[in-house]
């Protein structure tokens, strides 16, 4: 089996950003990781929505969210500031999901049920802030597209999309996070994009 | 993947650029034509609306659905509770239509799967108890009952006994 055929919740997600384990450091300011209000308030919509369209699983989203700003909470003194909290969080979702994946419960219970995304719902939620009518239409159509071109992709090539374009992180934070050479993630992306692209109308 | 017009970016060229492995060659290519940027931007402008209206539906659902950490467990496997709870009195009935004793295959394999790890956030008494449920339901699955109607109607497959679990779960 090739290295892009295999699933990215397989592998151990790296910790990016945290302390090697016997160090003692903590250099990095006060911040949004020593107030789990606060972490919660800034990234759980987003890691909700992160897990959700990378799983296409409302549930485990939720579930997955909250585990991992948990767990973010209760290991912020290993947390060293080389990345975003954003990205360090991504990497510690990854594995909550990857944990749920394998677990026993959860594949049984994935047998006997499934949750799909709104794609007209979502799009709703387009902020008209600044549009004209026709403007608004146009972004939900693109919001449309865009959700619809995902629904189309494998799970890794969604789950690296989703970390490159909405949780933006770069090539080398999402080939460290997932343990997968640039060259991997890079394929990953060109095919998401060339999907997305396509119904976005771009030039063929 | 080659653009029709060798005067312009190609896909790949275009692509790298999007993900920032841009060559200094495509960026200086952008930078003087106005097609190609184009092409960039309304990329951009699509996942901008994307981002933002996925951030705000997810930021809505999380107003109203997303349980507290106390009912993170509960929210997650009621839908589980029930369906092994229909699963199990749906055993009662199972033998008197089932003819082949052949166990789902993935609840088999599930079973063989390690143990989860600690960060259900579930205790490890409680994820026993939900294995041992799971066993409780393959092993039944599993025993091996002659059934009267053995031989005189047609073997129901795996798959359709799968359908009725679903059909009644949901
Ligand atoms: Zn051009």
């Amino acid at each position: 089996m090739n290295a892009i055929a295999t699933d990215i919740f397989d592998f151990d997600a790296k910790p990016i950003g945290a302390i090697e384990s016997g160090s003692t450091e903590r250099s990095r300011p006060i911040s949004e990781m020593d107030d789990i209000d606060a972490l919660v308030k800034i990234h759980r919509a987003r890691l909700l929505r992160f897990v959700l369209y990378s799983t296409g699983d409302a549930d485990l989203a939720e579930t997955v969210a909250q585990e991992t700003l948990l767990k973010a909470y209760n290991s912020r003194a290993s947390f060293r500031g080389e990345s975003s909290v954003k990205t360090w969080l991504t990497g510690i979702a990854i594995n909550t999901i990857r944990d749920h994946l394998r677990s026993n419960r959860y594949r049984f219970w994935r047998q006997v049920r499934s949750t799909a995304i709104d794609v007209q719902e979502m799009s709703s939620f387009i902020a008209a802030d600044g549009l004209n009518p026709e403007g608004l239409l146009l972004a939900r159509e693109q919001v449309k597209h865009i959700a619809q071109a995902l629904e189309k992709l494998s799970r890794n090539q969604k789950t690296v999309f989703l970390m490159k374009f909405s949780e933006e992180m770069t090539v080398a934070e999402i080939s460290e996070i997932l343990a997968m050479p640039v060259k991997t993630v890079r394929t990953h992306l060109h095919r998401a994009l060339k999907s997305v692209r396509s119904q976005l109308g771009g030039r063929p | 993947m080659k653009p029709q017009s060798s005067a312009h970016l190609s896909q790949e060229a275009l692509n790298d650029l999007l993900i920032g492995l841009g060559s200094s060659a495509s960026q200086a290519h952008l930078e003087q034509c106005a097609s190609c940027r184009e092409q960039v931007e309304s990329f951009r402008c699509g996942m901008d609306a994307f981002n933002s209206a996925s951030l705000a539906w997810s930021e809505a659902g999380a107003g109203k659905s997303l349980p507290r950490r106390s009912q993170a467990r509960h929210a997650f496997f009621a839908p589980l509770a029930w369906t092994l709870a229909t699963a199990t009195l749906l055993l009662i009935g199972i033998p008197t239509w089932r003819h082949e004793h052949r166990a789902p295959q993935s609840l088999v394999a599930a079973q063989r799967v390690a143990p989860q790890s600690e960060s259900s956030g579930v205790s490890d008494a409680e994820i026993a108890e939900d294995n041992d449920l799971l066993r409780a339901v393959d092993a039944a699955l599993r025993t091996d009952q002659p059934s009267p109607l053995r031989n005189q109607r047609p073997r129901e497959s795996h798959t359709h006994r799968k359908v009725r679990l679903e059909s009644r779960s949901l």
